[in-house]
């Protein structure tokens, strides 16, 4: 991003911009794409949830709002928006006010480390896992205040069993993927994410054998371990279903967002679904990387990351020079969307050699970024 | 960072935050003020710790050893203190400091 | 860009020093603890700006996700809720007050009169960045050269654990006895007895009251 705004600004413009203001421009596109993102991921979230629900028991969902109901989350947006805003007279009215904003602050920090693409990460951190998680418990401060501020013996009921449910399962969450952590040695979610290439993890490609993408963590026995310990940590943590005490319905109405209404109560909804879908990809970034078309049904949960993700795997395979077989329309159209962000970092020609094959070729100076 | 700030205003920083730590820790009445303000305490020294490491011996790791192991005990002592709280408050119904004056002579 | 750095400092030290003098005069205790969180925050920014990023992360788990729910929890368990707005300073807080700023004095005094505020000079070739140790010194240093001190933190968490569990560890058949409306009832007239009496509350009560004050928590 650094570099494209720096050819925009000082060679296309001529505007001599120093160094730093030309990182801060480049690091607030890049927050406010992000930030772009995850409302609207969270949306179509919802959605897909409500109709596998149904499906699941016998339902049959939104189906009014649009064809088969794909407008429903635009209309519950609108909903949201323009609900009034009920603050109840003996509740603290700043920390109330505040709740929802440190809930959904930490989700949306979460963003600065998780990798999209080569090339493509907001911030690679040493330490980017431990700041995954870390950041990920600060919410729970923010459950703390929105269920004492509300003044509401459901809502602090609530606040207490999120809080204790969030706390007591993120050491399972952090200590199942430390042995991906020492598989790799590294806390980088980059370096994480290039061990995992190649046909056996941490070896990378053996001559003349082709590249199955067994080199995921989850094909050896420690990381499939892990997984399914990551798995139920990362459930309790999104508070789905097996583990969604703290807002049990039947008994503590909704928690601790039982005093919140309009887009105070959307705000919440927001953070749940982003740190769900920030849960799916960190599993995907640490365990399956390069999950392409395997049907698999966490991709389908995480239905934006196995798009994404497939569109890696036509690039990465391209080395120095490749040739691409493109199975379908989709597939072209993915493969062109991320080679556009590709190619600010890594200028690419490619063309079209007959029907279905397209050659890529890179320059071999920016060859390491792939 | 080292080129723009000098290292005395980051040893200041620390400085205040320790008296502002050290007040809360006299001046409160309630058990739990008084940990915050060690809390605050044990931060500001911990500021100390990594400004010199950072200013002084940047390619060693002796100051940020330093500084986790002072995490460490802080945690510890967090643990501990406030199950002494809710033991006091227990025998007690209260987390007042003076109340729980049961050893005056 | 010096600029621009001091000018980030000077947000964080007004975030730390502002959310601290906050945390130690608001009166209200959970606002305090909120308060606290803020200050931990700036600190673990502090500890950005000096590029000990792994602390700065270690902070946030640590401090903001650990430390200030166990004193929220601790406040919440410990609240007496009829006695809210009562005095939250000691009757001579001033002592403590005189005592901070003095030794804020004693400290400060030497260093404006002596020190010389200068920056540094650039070690090394002008613009080559610092080599700076990361989180993978830190840990090889951990398994060899502070392994005694590595192994004895965890020593010590270990016992904080098994000690913070035996103080705060309540006898189940106390803790779990669910009240009928008759004895809650004989429960809060005995009470305001022990109360106008003057004396202190016998220590089954304190713990049936505790029960009755946070059932639900777990």
């Amino acid at each position: 991003m650094t570099d494209i705004l720096n050819n925009i600004l000082n060679t296309t413009l001529g505007l001599n911009a120093p160094q730093w203001l030309v990182a801060l421009l480049g690091y607030m596109v890049v927050a406010t794409l992000l930030f772009l993102v995850a409302p609207f991921q969270m949306l179509f979230f919802t959605y897909y949830e409500r109709r596998a629900i149904a499906k699941m028991q016998d339902r049959i969902g939104p189906n009014r709002v649009g064809p088969q109901g794909l407008l429903q989350p635009i209309a519950d947006g609108v909903k949201m928006f323009t609900k009034e805003d009920i603050v109840p007279t003996s509740a603290d009215k700043w920390v109330h006010l505040l709740a929802p904003c440190v809930v959904v602050a930490p989700t949306m920090f979460m963003f600065a480390v998780l990798p999209w693409g080569p090339g493509m990460v907001p911030v690679d951190l040493n330490a980017g896992l431990l700041f995954f998680f870390a950041i990920s418990s600060v919410s729970a401060v923010g459950l703390m205040m929105a269920g004492w501020s509300s003044n509401n013996k459901f809502s602090l009921l609530g606040a207490m069993r999120a809080v204790a449910q969030m706390v007591s399962y993120e050491i399972p969450a952090v200590l199942s993927l430390l042995a991906i952590v020492m598989f790799t040695g590294s806390l980088s979610l980059v370096a994480i994410v290039e061990a995992q290439r190649g046909l056996i993890a941490n070896i990378g490609d053996i001559a003349n054998i082709p590249d199955l993408g067994l080199g995921w963590y989850i094909f050896s026995p420690v990381g499939f371990v892990a997984f399914i310990a990551f798995f139920i940590a990362a459930l309790a943590e999104g508070e789905r279903t097996p583990f969604d005490i703290p807002e049990a319905d039947s008994e503590i109405v909704a928690g601790y967002m039982t005093e919140y209404s309009g887009m105070k109560f959307g705000l919440f909804y927001l953070a749940q679904y982003v740190l769900n879908f920030l849960l799916c990809a960190i599993t995907a970034r640490d365990l399956f990387w390069r999950l392409a078309r395997a049907g698999c049904a966490l991709a389908q949960r995480a239905g934006a990351l196995a798009r994404e993700s497939c569109g890696q795997r036509l690039v990465q395979r391209a080395g120095r020079c490749a040739r691409l077989r493109l199975f379908s329309h989709q597939d072209l159209l993915l493969f062109l969307c991320d080679d556009l962000a590709t190619r600010c970092f890594a200028p690419a020609t490619y063309r079209p050699v007959d029907g279905f094959w397209l050659e890529v070729s890179y320059p071999a100076d920016r060859c390491e970024h792939l | 960072m080292t080129q723009a700030v000098p290292i005395e205003a980051v040893l200041t920083v620390a400085a205040a935050l320790f008296c502002i730590g050290l007040f809360g820790a006299l001046a409160r009445r309630n058990l739990v003020s008084i940990l915050i303000g060690v809390e605050l305490m044990l931060n500001a020294v911990n500021i100390n710790l990594i400004a010199f490491w950072r200013y002084y011996e940047a390619q060693f790791i002796t100051g940020q050893t330093f500084a986790l192991f002072i995490i460490t005990v802080a945690a510890a002592e967090a643990a501990v203190g406030l199950a002494m709280v809710i033991a006091v408050y227990r025998s007690w119904t209260t987390v007042n400091a003076e109340s729980v004056d049961s050893l005056k002579g | 860009m010096e600029l621009v750095i001091q000018l980030i400092f000077a947000a964080i030290t007004a975030l730390i020093i502002g959310a601290a003098m906050m945390t130690v005069l608001v009166r209200n205790i959970i606002h305090a603890a909120l308060w606290l969180i803020a200050s931990f925050f700036g600190v673990a920014a502090l500890y950005l700006l000096l590029e000990a990023e792994f602390i700065a992360v270690v902070q946030v788990l640590i401090y903001v996700g650990a430390v200030s729910i166990l004193i929220l929890f601790a406040i919440m368990l410990t609240r007496q809720i009829t006695n809210q707005g009562a005095q939250q300073f000691v009757a001579r807080w001033w002592v403590g007050a005189v005592v901070a700023v003095t030794l804020f004095t004693l400290v400060m005094a030497p260093a404006l009169i002596t020190a010389t505020w200068v920056l540094p000079p650039q070690q090394g070739p002008a613009g080559a960045p610092a080599v700076l140790a990361g989180p993978a010194e830190l840990g090889r240093g951990f398994v060899s050269e502070f392994l005694l001190q590595f192994e004895i933190a965890g020593l010590l968490l270990l016992v904080a654990l098994i000690g913070a569990i035996v103080i705060a560890f309540e006898e189940r058949a106390r803790r779990r006895r669910v009240l009928t409306l008759a004895e809650e009832h004989a429960l809060r007239s005995q009470e305001s007895g022990v109360r106008s009496q003057n004396e202190p509350p016998q220590p089954l009560v304190a713990a049936e009251r505790t029960e009755r004050a946070t059932a639900g928590q777990d």
